[in-house]
């Protein structure tokens, strides 16, 4: 009983993780443009997250160590460096990006501009992060989370063609716009492939003090956990496709044609429930990802770190997020327009992923680290080619869109 | 003790006898000895890497696939065979024959080590360097722009500073901060016209003290009493930006609340003078009033004083004229490169910031033959005990501090007694 | 025990399990017709920065001696015998509270961090 109950914590603590703004918006994007063409990319990366979850899990409980300790430990820090520059300036940008999309909702709730919202929200964020205690945060966050499920209700309301949503699922070549075609893909592959999100995961776990008994339980949480977001996301494009269509709008470039996608089916309440999604799953992806580069740079260097240290007995590790929740506001306040960046960002992502998933498959099969618990050949195969395929299409398509423009 | 630091040759090419490179240590094997960790072995070339990575098959499958396994990939070799006295340069000590020998067990066939990886280590170092460079520029403009905003430290509603101000006393406030001296209108004999205009050179400009007189147009008689607030005590103008500090906010900064309502009210019932002064023009460096907010955030302490109270009201009330009203430290001190005021100089005299002089020492280096009466008589008279007259801008000052009462003159003298002594600072 | 897998960069522990840094620099004796010695493992940015180029190192070691004085223009040193136990993570007889190790920690608590409210 106490395991299910576990479980099912974690599978709302890990949807809570999985939606955040560039979910929504890769996926409303895609949606609005190209139907239910892209719904593959969706499918790809939620696979590719579920095994890097389970795997960070697994390497948590059975090493002891954190992704990032191992990866510095193993491969030295010289090499080491590198995944730590990327991931913290991924994390940079999407936590901007986060910010943004909190402040985005504040716009749509109160008519005054978003950038207004950059720093309260940010502030807001901190004082979450500077009083809160790391369960509180995690289960907080994720049980407010749920309020996204409103997506999935909606989808299936509008009684799509469950045919074509299945067509969706196999990839296909596109009708039109191919660079932006693989520039969404890439996208969404990044907003779903969140490195910030397993590396999270990992240090959530040591937080918690799992162990091997915590294997099954992993497995569960990723598992189900990450197909339900998956499953989110899923809903986002499916209503995106048909009443973003409906309205003759197949381009998203502005956060205020967001609202319309619920207003259809839920009335005035649909306004709402975006607003709230909107701003709960970003207010909660920032603070994970404020907590990620203070664990990042913590464990890096080999400092004292824990969410449920009093600031005053850890001021390295607080003062790290409590900077980089200042920088990361700083962009926003300065009037970046956030849906670029999440785009932006996301594709990034995708093209960084090697730098951090390789050396971590390479730790997973390291039988000092996770002993006879390491990787099977599918799940290195799988990732592998997931990502290798994120990369190739991040870097011929990131070029194009910027010179393409858009 | 001759020590190296070891963790230098991890990754390191070692060199023949003959400078050909034999590959890289991977590994740095050690054994216990007694009480001591001795060096037995380093492992050279790519196998060693693989062996402590364990990714022995996965390595040896990718080499294998595609088809760079022609490498000599793994030496075991003794401690004694490589000099390790420059970690950075590892050398080989025998010869490549004996070298062979110390293969490990991996099958491989012969051939020389590439170089491959040269290309894409340049590559990374310029990516590398743009990529801080860039970020750190990013990071420090963000930063800056941010911290270096005008905030007018009070709002409009700032409840302490309602009611009506004490027209009298204002006038008290105003004698006793020299304002005239600097806003009166150049050339005419009327020091209540406060038309502004007077140009004060500095090393960082030329600036002209504001009209200061209540015209709604030129002067500040659309100001309310918190923008008079917000100007002395933030360096702050309604307009939101930066005052350039030749306006000695730094020192008015605290001012009593009051007084800022009884100087607002006396302000009011001055005359009204119409025209503005000339833009001022700073130096380059200044030309951006942003920059005064980089200063600020050096020198400039919102509310702070460097007064010294002691409980003595009289003393206090001195030291109150002193730092903050009268602003004496502003031109009794030597200036720093930034023109701040160097703290080890306060009131110890040095080069007049207007460039027109020298301006005198006053902590008790050299006013040790002064009375506290000589000080509060110069105040009244500008005449010193050895029967000379203060000259130049300080007479302007003791025009105004003429007018306080004389329990004001004695706390300023009183204070200044009270200044240890500061030897004058070499120009 | 091979030295780069088994204790370059790992973490370091104090005597009351403080994480107190990891494992940035390892300093051996050379010793005439003898093995070289292992002496010291060495903590801390300036060792870090030196590993990266002697550019950097120097940097950090001026940088360090700027700011923190001449206590830390030197690389933290702690000797071979308080080296206790190298397992997942390496323990060592030493209590960081009689290092300069935290003191940059302690400077950004008292500082910057402990005036924040609420720390």
């Amino acid at each position: 009983m106490k395991k299910l109950l576990e479980i099912s914590l974690g599978i709302v603590t890990s949807v809570g993780g999985f939606l955040e703004v560039g979910s929504m918006a890769t996926a409303a994007q895609a949606g609005a443009t190209f139907g239910f063409q892209l719904i593959w990319a969706i499918l790809l990366g939620t696979i590719c997250i579920i095994f890097l979850v389970e795997m960070a899990g697994r390497f948590a409980a059975v090493s002891g160590h954190t992704i990032a300790d191992g990866i510095r430990e193993r491969f030295g820090f010289n090499a080491f460096l590198w995944p730590l520059l990327a991931t913290l300036l991924v994390n940079f940008m999407v936590m901007s990006a986060e910010i943004g999309g909190v402040s985005i909702a504040a716009e749509l709730a109160t008519g005054i501009g978003f950038q207004w919202w950059a720093l309260p929200v940010a502030f807001l964020a901190w004082l979450f992060l500077w009083k809160g205690t790391f369960g509180f945060i995690e289960k907080g966050v994720a049980i407010l989370g749920l309020v996204t499920l409103c997506f999935v209700v909606g989808a299936v309301m509008l009684e799509p063609d469950w045919r074509q949503v299945a067509a969706g699922a196999v990839p296909s070549l596109p009708g039109h716009d191919a660079a932006s075609y693989w520039f969404m893909a890439v996208s969404i592959l990044g907003a779903s492939i969140s490195p910030y999100l397993f590396m999270f995961y990992s240090s959530g776990a040591v937080e918690d003090h799992w162990d091997k008994t915590y294997l099954g339980t992993n497995r569960a949480i990723a598992g189900l956990g990450m197909s339900f977001g998956g499953t989110i996301s899923l809903g986002v494009l499916i209503v995106a496709a048909l009443v973003l269509g409906a309205h003759g709008i197949n381009q998203v470039n502005d956060y205020h044609q967001l609202p319309l996608m619920l207003i259809p089916i839920f009335g005035f309440w649909g306004f709402v429930l975006l607003v709230a999604s909107l701003a709960i799953a970003c207010f909660g992806a920032t603070l994970e990802i404020g907590l990620q580069q203070a664990y990042l740079v913590a464990q890096g260097f080999g400092w004292t770190w824990g969410e449920d240290l009093k600031p005053r007995n850890d001021p390295a590790f607080c003062g790290v997020y409590t900077l980089s929740l200042l920088l990361t506001a700083i962009p926003i306040a300065l009037g970046l327009d956030p849906l670029k960046l999440t785009i932006f960002s996301m594709a990034v992502t995708a093209a960084s992923l090697p730098l951090t998933v390789v050396p971590f498959l390479i730790l997973l099969n390291d039988e000092r680290y996770v002993g006879e618990h390491g990787n099977g050949m599918i799940s290195n195969a799988a990732v592998i080619l997931i990502v290798a395929l994120g990369f190739v299409l991040a870097v011929v398509s990131i070029p194009l869109q910027i010179l393409g423009g858009s | 003790m001759d020590t190296v630091n070891l963790e230098h040759l991890a990754g390191r090419r070692v060199l023949s006898l003959r400078g050909k490179s034999v590959g890289h240590i991977e590994e740095i094997r050690a054994e216990q000895d007694g009480d001591d960790m001795v060096v037995t072995e380093f492992h050279v070339g790519i196998f060693a890497a693989f062996e402590r990575l364990s990714a022995l098959a996965l390595g040896t499958a990718v080499l294998d696939f595609f088809h760079l396994r022609h490498r000599d990939c793994l030496y075991r070799i003794p401690w004694d065979k490589i000099d390790i006295s420059d970690p950075v340069r590892p050398r080989l000590r025998c010869t490549l024959e004996q070298l062979s020998q110390m293969k490990g067990g991996f099958e491989s066939k012969r051939g020389a080590k590439s170089s491959k990886g040269l290309g894409i280590a340049r590559w990374s170092t310029v990516l590398r360097f743009a990529l801080a460079v860039f970020l750190c520029a990013a990071a420090v403009c963000a930063v800056l722009w941010y911290m270096t905003a005008a905030r007018p430290p009070f709002g409009e509603q700032d409840r302490q500073f309602e009611g009506p101000g004490n027209v009298a006393h204002g006038k008290l406030v105003f004698a006793a901060g020299d304002c005239a001296s600097c806003h009166a209108t150049p050339g005419q004999p009327d020091r209540l016209r406060l038309g502004g205009g007077m140009a004060i050179a500095s090393p960082f400009g030329t600036f002209r003290p504001p009209n200061i007189s209540p015209d709604a147009v030129d002067g500040i008689g659309g100001w309310t009493v918190t923008d008079l607030a917000n100007a002395l005590i933030g360096g702050v103008s309604p307009k939101r930006d930066h005052y350039y500090p030749a306006f000695p906010y730094t020192s008015f900064t605290s001012i009593k609340p009051d007084d800022v309502k009884d100087l607002y009210a006396y302000l009011k019932t001055l005359p009204k003078v119409s025209g503005r002064v000339p833009p001022p023009d700073p130096a380059l460096l200044f030309s951006i009033r942003r920059s005064v907010g980089i200063w600020k955030l050096l020198f400039f302490r919102q509310r702070s004083t460097a007064a010294r109270f002691d409980g003595d009201p009289l003393h206090d009330r001195g030291a109150y004229l002193v730092e903050t009203i009268s602003h004496c430290a502003e031109c009794h001190s030597t200036r720093n490169a930034f023109g701040a005021i160097k703290p080890g100089t306060r009131f110890a005299g040095g080069i007049d910031p207007q460039g027109t002089g020298f301006v005198p020492n006053i902590t008790q280096d050299r006013l040790r033959g002064w009375t506290e009466n000589d000080i509060a008589r110069m105040l009244k008279t500008g005449e010193t005990p050895n029967h000379g007259r203060v000259g130049s801008s300080m007479s302007d000052v003791v025009t105004n501090t003429a007018m306080l009462p004389d329990s004001d003159r004695q706390a300023i003298a009183r204070y200044i007694k009270g200044l240890p002594p500061i030897a004058t600072p070499r120009p | 025990m091979d030295l780069l897998r088994d204790l370059l960069d790992k973490q370091v522990l104090d005597r009351k399990q403080v994480k107190i840094g990891k494992v940035d620099g390892l300093v051996a004796e050379l010793r005439q017709g003898k093995p070289p010695r292992v002496v010291a493992v060495e903590l801390g940015s300036i060792t870090l920065a030196r590993r990266l180029g002697s550019r950097p190192g120097r940097l950090m070691a001026w940088l360090a001696a700027r700011f923190g004085g001449e206590r830390h223009a030197e690389p933290h040193r702690i000797a071979w015998n308080k080296v206790r136990n190298i397992g997942v993570d390496v323990e060592v007889d030493v209590d960081v509270r009689r290092t300069g190790i935290f003191d940059w920690q302690d400077w950004l608590r008292d500082r910057v961090i402990g005036r924040i409210p609420g720390a």
